[in-house]
């Protein structure tokens, strides 16, 4: 009857203890799922703050472009208003020397119409000067000279300019070459007017006569070594070079590098450097752009003078000079899709451009990034540049140097706590060995854990019971019961035990895979990226061997002088 | 007119100089300091520093001290603060070797394998002196100057 019993008790105990072993494994399974779903969840929440984040950078950006597409306007209407009758006037300028070759406008027409712009355009430097050049047409010398007088009274320069051209376009080369010679007395090199750069067209599209070529060379030279002697100014433009260098950085690399950028530390100063020897194709790019194929000019030297005359008398005015800052910096944030910061770097490059006066160098600087106001001709900017190139070396040199400074030397490489360095992923049978003797630790570190949370307790209980049964036999079914009770849970405890120990051999199994495949990846891609990095690295010395091929006199136009060649 | 950038100046010589044999220069700072450590190497400076890598330097103290009187005779108006820490340079002995130094302070120089740090602040001119299209970087208190072959210099802001 008491083995019934006792029977009928352990059959309860053991189904109950089976029901609570599911019990604990649906428990298990739960934690799992919810731990998923956090995992899940975490990620959703990264990838909904990251889209919120760009939504609000792409909001104020799209602001920024509406508000600043407005400005322009404003800013465009604000021009035309104040300085519109400025362009009538201008356009006078060619007008008369053209009119004045075909000879079918009266001279009384030309008179009226430069005297009206005199009374339209108080203190217009141009207004004087085109009644002075109306009245040279018409002989007569006396009103001529006090308008010229006048016209250079409002700007000397730029007068003095427009008459070494006009005197060249009509064939009078010792006028040309006295007007000439009267400009450079005029200037300082280390405050120019921006109009300078027209002196510099004007050799890059031929139409200076021998004795006035002569006379620029001697000028220029003069200009350049007397700046090469002054601390500072040279190092100003050298880090304006640099600068615009450095911001011909792509935004992102060409070639992408996951395992790099999932497990290496160094990833950041990776791609850093890979942006930076990235400049070598860019810059490089742009330079053979900028001298590759010939630089087509008319034939006809009236044709080049007018063009110089034209930009002369549109381009270079102080007065609106507010007003184009304004413009150009609204065009910039246009330009760059609403991002005011990339916009105010851009401009702080090309702010140079806009300042009333400035070094020769720094003019030389500005036409050769083509910046500032109107558009200069590819011949232009190819002397400017070649003018310009001793420290456009220096800068771009500085360029490198840098990015060379910054390339990692030793890449770090971390997978789960497994962290490891590599040079140029030659090392791949080390870094392997050494994962897997860092996972080998890792699995027997946990086996011992396991070994340790063991305790045999159950065992030693029931068989505590079992000598208590013998010696006790009036509770001898009780203590029966409890050993049996005691030795099936510590059997449980063994097969669960035995089920974590295959758990654990499965996931150190696939962590060795795994961390196995990652190391090779990362060799591989290591190994690709310093080639990356050395042929790009390599592109530099190219590129500077092309720069110091550049030079200055061949960049210089040939005259359009029926039979007369420049040789710089 | 142009004005030549190093010209020792009489007036601002001082009265009881005893210069009569070697003419005191006018230290160098800022702006005029910069653009003299970037002018160009000379010849014989170039083919002193060239023998860093004879392979010998590292024993030969004298070789070492003649390197750093090169050095000091290149840029006869810099003070001493105002030399360079050391020169680092690929060091062409082979591996375990990547670099050498020549302390200009200490006048000896060590080579140091791939990975073993330099002392100072001349870790941080490595990664451009591996760079097999330098001849050697001079190592600054904040600039890294690295020379050419050519000794056309290049300078990094560290």
């Amino acid at each position: 009857m008491s083995n019934l019993v006792a029977d009928s008790l352990l059959a309860g105990i053991s189904a109950k203890l089976v029901h609570v072993s599911n019990e604990i494994r649906a428990l298990s399974a739960n934690v799992q799922s919810i731990e998923q779903a956090s995992a899940s969840l975490q990620i959703q929440l990264t990838s909904l703050t990251a889209d919120f984040h760009q939504f609000v950078q792409h909001d104020a950006a799209h602001k920024e472009m509406a508000i600043s597409e407005t400005r322009l306007v404003r800013v465009r209407q604000q021009l035309e208003t104040e300085y519109g009758f400025y362009a009538e006037i201008r356009r006078r300028a060619t007008g008369i020397l053209q009119a004045s070759d075909l000879a079918i406008v009266r001279q009384e027409t030309m008179r009226s119409s430069t005297e009206e712009a005199m009374i339209n355009a108080p203190g217009y430097w141009l207004a004087p000067a085109l009644v002075a050049l109306s009245a040279w047409i018409a002989d007569k010398r006396e009103l001529a000279q006090k308008a010229l007088l006048e016209a250079m009274r409002r700007d000397d320069c730029k007068t003095s300019l427009l008459m070494t051209l006009v005197c060249r376009r009509l064939g009078r080369h010792d006028a040309s070459r006295a007007w000439l010679v009267r400009y450079f007395a005029l200037q300082d090199p280390f405050k120019l007017d921006r109009d300078v750069i027209v002196l510099v067209d004007a050799l890059a599209s031929g139409v200076f006569g021998a004795a006035s070529l002569a006379k620029s060379h001697e000028a220029i030279a003069a200009w350049l070594s007397e700046i090469g002697n002054r601390v500072g100014v040279i190092e100003e433009q050298r880090a304006r070079w640099s600068a615009a260098i450095q911001g011909m950085r792509l935004a992102a690399p060409s070639s992408h590098y996951p395992y790099l950028e999932k497990y290496s530390p160094t990833w950041p100063r990776l791609r850093d450097g890979l942006l930076g020897v990235g400049i070598n194709g860019t810059f490089g790019d742009k330079v053979s752009q900028m001298f590759g194929g010939e630089v087509v000019l008319s034939p006809r030297l009236v044709e080049r003078v007018d063009g110089l005359v034209d930009g002369l008398v549109t381009n270079y005015d102080d007065k609106e000079l507010p007003l184009r800052r304004q413009e150009r910096r609204l065009e910039l944030v246009i330009e760059s899709g609403g991002d005011r910061a990339k916009a105010d770097a851009r401009f702080a490059v090309e702010n140079e451009a806009y300042v009333e006066q400035s070094s020769f160098i720094a003019v030389l600087t500005n036409a050769a990034m083509g910046i500032g106001v109107g558009d200069l001709s590819r011949a232009t900017q190819r002397l400017a540049f070649a003018l310009s190139v001793a420290w456009i070396i220096e800068a771009y040199d500085d360029v490198v140097a840098d990015v060379r400074a910054k390339q990692p030397g030793t890449i770090d490489l971390a997978i789960d706590d497994w962290a490891g360095t590599t040079t140029d992923g030659g090392n791949e049978t080390a870094l392997l060995g050494d994962v897997e003797d860092h996972i080998n630790a890792r699995e027997t570190a946990d086996y011992a854990r396991l070994n340790a949370m063991t305790f045999w307790w159950p065992a030693v209980v029931a068989g505590v019971c079992v000598v208590l049964a013998i010696v006790n036999r009036s509770a001898l079914t009780l203590w029966l019961v409890l050993a049996v009770l005691f030795g099936v849970g510590q059997g449980i405890k063994y097969v669960m035990r035995i089920n974590t120990m295959k758990r654990l051999r499965a996931h150190y199994a696939s962590r060795r895979e795994a961390g196995a495949s990652i190391v090779k990846a990362l060799c591989a891609e290591v190994v690709d990226l310093r080639e990356e990095v050395t042929c790009e690295d390599a592109r530099a010395e190219s590129v500077r061997t092309m720069l110091t091929e550049i030079r200055s006199g061949e960049h210089v136009g040939a005259t359009a002088d029926p039979g007369r060649r420049i040789v710089a | 007119m142009p004005r030549p950038l190093l010209r020792p100046s009489t007036s601002e010589a001082p009265l009881t100089s005893s210069s009569a044999t070697a003419p005191k220069l006018k230290a160098l700072t800022g702006d005029a300091l910069t653009a003299r450590l970037r002018v160009k190497r000379s010849a014989a400076y170039m083919a002193e520093l060239a023998k860093l890598d004879a392979g010998t330097h590292g024993i030969n103290r004298e070789a070492a001290l003649a390197l750093v009187d090169a050095v000091r005779a290149e840029f006869p108006e810099l003070t001493m603060d105002q030399l360079p820490l050391g020169i680092v340079a690929k060091c062409y002995l082979g591996e375990p070797f990547e670099v050498h130094i020549l302390d200009i302070a200490g006048g000896i120089v060590t080579h140091y394998r791939r990975g073993e740090p330099m002392p100072g602040g001349l870790e941080k001119a490595r990664s451009i002196a591996v760079n097999p299209y330098y001849a050697f970087v001079e190592v600054y208190a904040t600039t890294v100057r690295a020379v050419r072959a050519d000794g056309s210099v290049t300078v990094t802001e560290i």
